[in-house]
């Protein structure tokens, strides 16, 4: 990691830290009032969830590379064990994603807008695509005849 | 600090989880009461909608006639109905009287014995409406949205926005379209005729238009031109001044000359299809395949398929005799069908009840009901629905709308937990192969077709309320253990079995000996398209295999053993062909269109105790190549659960078995088209119940 890199880390911490306790002061200087004595506390109200949902997109074996597709645009790409993290607006429909990496199958997979998700891609070696379900056994060239064909009649 | 918040989140996870598990409970009508016909009910008239005000107090005892009847036109709408004074249809002579609207108290209308019908934009069959649990905590049902969406032509099937202009047309498929749809419809359509007297005339002149593939046009040219020639030359011969008069000397030249007549009168009929269906926006639109005229191509097909969709036909995509006829009507007396069709879902909702008739000697309370509604609501045709449609056009006039009619009693035999059975009759059973060993196919005619009849006891007898054609399983393409497609009888089960679970939005699990071709579709994502998993076939959704809802068929366990369920169901289809045409046959579970399936289970989850489990989330995922690609189904959620408490008994008659083989074959059987590896067959799974086949469906 390069210096210019490690000294952005550095600061963008010292940012976050300061916003949190910039926060926190607040929080102390308004404390919420206290109730009246003997008036119930109002029910809690249902937050309505945040408006974005998180996927998270892992593959196995982990340490590998692969590039993630939405249709034309690549979302992003899966590092060794780092994920790729995507945002979208909640309940906006699934996300059918293609999964690329060399020397793999190429997968089609979906992610859902519920709620947040992790989407663990199981990848498969070329050359093991017999182990998947629908693999065909290779028809003989010959389509199947038998071996010894039966004479002429 | 990490161990305490691992067990803080697995405490609240195993609160999630407890929670997940406990169920709401409806007691038969102590649901949702909108009862038709008896006064003093008076009780929500739909499950209750998180976040809205409290109502105030429902009235209690019975409520005059002229308190429901006050005008009420302050009321917000949620407290509101809307009740058509003084409307009258036509009789002897008299036009019909429009009556005058006003806006009632609903609450004390449904205590004085009115049923509310809900008019409002996001209404959706009873099987789709929100839930609560015991605590009052909301069980939301993930495909409501969905389902609303697709009703008001805003989403697709996947849930994700409509393009602008874009048309849901499903109801064909389960899905009526919301009043304000019907809405733009009749407005539209009356700034928009689309209609005719010479394109009427052209297609009242015909019954049907001869499907003539693009691939066979000009050896049908030449086959017309030759019966053209031999008639002209027989009537030379003949002497007669005219065809007709040949044929009437010669009665064995008249189909010939009946034939060139009928595709003579198809030429016109075409020409007034094509305007007809390019006017509606079905055929030559801008993205559309390209049409060449004359000719019933592919975009012709879809675009007759689009119209059929759009006025419920059900009918193969070609110009048959129901398909002709809704060509050669005005566009709003289309429309009005088409709003009798979503009021009459509203009406059997409201009111909950399902006798339609179908099952002969019980009245046809459905047509009745509807009757009586379009009646009192001064609606009987398309000039008073696009006239009611104007005045209530308000940007929110339509989302809240409920109407207020007053229908007869039921019949004595509802009650709170009615004495519900069903009967599945396999009708004419074949177990024969279809097709011999050169591939031909053999037909295997049957008089009896499958029916299923839903039963309720009254005074010791069994009154058939609705009884309907539906499938069992047949001959199927079914994939082997090695990849390769076999034949594999995939039968309906016989004997007793009850439905305990009965699943709105229902996911099917397709089992690995399922095609691998029927679980890959195309699908433009994100501007591309592109081969995705055939989510249509899983679901939820109105094409999903199971279509909108499913009854689960089971053996009940004996002795604290779990049910024996071997995959059969009583569930919604799309796939409307496979009940109605004569060679139809399913997988083995009994398919219903969708929207006879939603009234049956609604109606079911109306009058029994039902424990309401609610989303019954699940992490499935399985992967499948498929030309060199895998594709992999992510499942998060098998549907919403309802649990018949107790279960509703069923049984399944074996029919008549036809044909020389009389018990199925349960091996897999190559087809004759087919290549195969070397060796037999791989050995077909058993499921354990050799009552008739079974394992239909999957999971």
């Amino acid at each position: 990691m390069s210096r210019a890199r490690v000294k952005r880390g550095w600061i963008a911490l010292a940012a976050v830290m300061a916003v949190s306790l910039g926060a926190l002061a607040l929080h102390a200087a308004n404390p919420a009032p206290p109730l009246p004595v003997g008036v119930a506390a109002p029910p809690p109200v249902n937050a309505p969830p945040p408006a974005n949902v998180k996927i998270v997109f892992t593959i196995n074996p982990s340490n590998k590379k692969a590039m993630v597709f939405w249709g034309k645009k690549r979302l992003g790409i899966i590092a060794p064990h780092a994920p790729l993290v995507v945002q979208r607006p909640r309940d906006s429909g699934p996300l059918d994603v293609v999964v690329k990496s060399d020397g793999y199958l190429t997968v089609q997979t979906r992610a859902y807008t519920f709620a947040d998700s992790k989407v663990a891609v199981k990848l498969t070696q070329v050359d093991q695509k017999n182990t998947l379900l629908g693999y065909r056994e290779e028809l003989p060239p010959d389509g199947g005849a038998p071996s010894n064909p039966d004479g002429g009649i | 600090m990490r161990g305490s918040f691992l067990r803080v989140t697995a405490a609240v996870s195993l609160a999630a989880a407890l929670g997940c598990r406990q169920s709401a409970q409806l007691h038969g009508e102590g649901a949702p009461a909108n009862h038709a016909g008896e006064p003093g009910t008076a009780a929500p008239s739909g499950p209750s909608t998180p976040g809205t005000t409290a109502a105030p107090p429902k009235p209690r005892g019975p409520v005059s006639e002229a308190e429901a009847l006050r005008p009420r036109p302050e009321l917000p709408p949620e407290r509101r109905a809307l009740v058509v004074v003084g409307a009258a249809p036509a009789q002897n002579d008299q036009p019909a009287r429009p009556g005058e609207e006003r806006w009632i108290d609903a609450d004390l209308a449904e205590a004085a014995g009115y049923t509310l019908i809900d008019f409002s934009d996001d209404w959706t069959p009873y099987i789709f409406a929100e839930q609560t649990g015991p605590d009052g905590e909301p069980l939301s049902n993930r495909y409501r949205r969905i389902f609303v969406g697709l009703a008001n032509d805003e989403l697709d099937e996947d849930g994700e926005p409509l393009p602008p202009g874009a048309k849901n047309y499903l109801e064909l498929y389960g899905i009526f379209p919301s009043m304000s749809v019907l809405r733009a419809r009749f407005v539209n359509d009356e700034e928009h005729p689309c209609h005719d007297q010479e394109s009427a005339d052209a297609l009242d002149a015909v019954e049907t238009v001869t499907y003539v593939p693009p691939n066979e046009l000009k050896k049908d040219e030449r086959k017309l031109a030759k019966f053209r020639k031999e008639l002209e030359e027989a009537r030379r011969k003949a002497h007669a001044a005219t065809l007709e008069d040949l044929v009437a000397k010669q009665p064995n030249l008249a189909p010939k000359l009946k034939l060139l007549e009928k595709r003579a009168a198809e030429k016109p009929a075409m020409a007034a299809v094509e305007k007809r269906l390019t006017c509606e926006g079905l055929l030559n639109t801008p993205k559309g395949a390209k049409h060449q005229e004359g000719i019933y191509d592919d975009a012709m097909r879809l675009a007759v398929r689009r119209f059929q969709q759009k006025h419920m036909i059900y009918e193969a995509n070609f110009l048959r005799r129901k398909t002709v006829e809704a060509l050669s009507r005005t566009l709003l007396d289309n429309d009005y069908d088409a709003f009798v069709r979503a009021l009459r879902e509203r009406v059997v909702d409201a009111a909950q009840i399902l006798e339609d008739g179908s099952a002969s000697k019980t009245r046809n309370l459905v047509d009745e009901y509807l009757k009586l509604a379009v009646d009192q609501l001064g609606l009987p045709d398309a000039a008073s629905v696009l006239a009611f449609f104007k005045r209530h056009g308000g940007k929110d006039d339509l989302k809240g709308l409920r109407v207020a009619v007053k229908l007869p009693a039921r019949p004595d035999y509802y009650g709170p937990e009615m004495d519900l059975s069903i009967v599945v009759d396999r009708g004419d059973v074949w177990y024969d192969l279809p097709f011999d060993a050169q591939g031909h196919y053999k037909p295997q005619t049957r008089k009896k077709y499958p029916s299923l009849t839903l039963y309720t006891k009254a005074g010791g007898k069994q009154v058939a309320l609705a009884r309907w054609r539906t499938t069992i399983g047949g001959w199927r393409a079914d994939q082997a253990p090695n990849g390769y497609e076999y034949f594999r009888y995939k039968g309906s089960d016989v004997g007793p079995r009850v439905i305990r679970h009965v699943v709105s939005g229902p996911v099917w699990i397709a089992p690995a000996s399922t095609p691998i071709r029927s679980l890959v579709k195309g699908k433009l994502v994100n501007s591309k398209w592109m081969s995705v998993v055939n989510y249509d076939e899983l679901g939820p959704g109105y094409l999903s295999a199971y279509g909108l809802v499913a009854g689960y068929f089971v053996v009940p366990g004996q002795n604290g053993r779990a049910d024996f369920d071997n995959g059969v169901r009583a569930h919604g289809s799309s796939d409307y062909l496979s009940i109605y045409s004569p060679a139809g046959y399913s997988h083995g579970c009994h398919r219903l269109p969708n929207h006879l399936a939603i009234r049956l289970y609604s109606f079911m989850l109306h009058h029994r105790h039902v424990k309401v489990a609610g989303d019954q989330p699940m992490g499935f995922t399985r992967q499948f190549l498929w030309k060199n690609t895998v594709y992999e189904m992510r499942i998060p959620s098998r549907g919403y659960l309802y649990e018949m408490d107790p279960p509703v008994p069923v049984n399944v008659l074996e029919g008549n078995i036809m044909g020389d083989v009389k018990k199925p074959i349960l091996d897999y059987v190559p087809e004759p088209w087919n290549k195969y590896p070397p060796g037999p067959p791989p050995a077909a799974p058993t499921n354990g119940d050799k009552a008739g086949g079974g394992g239909c469906c999957g999971e």
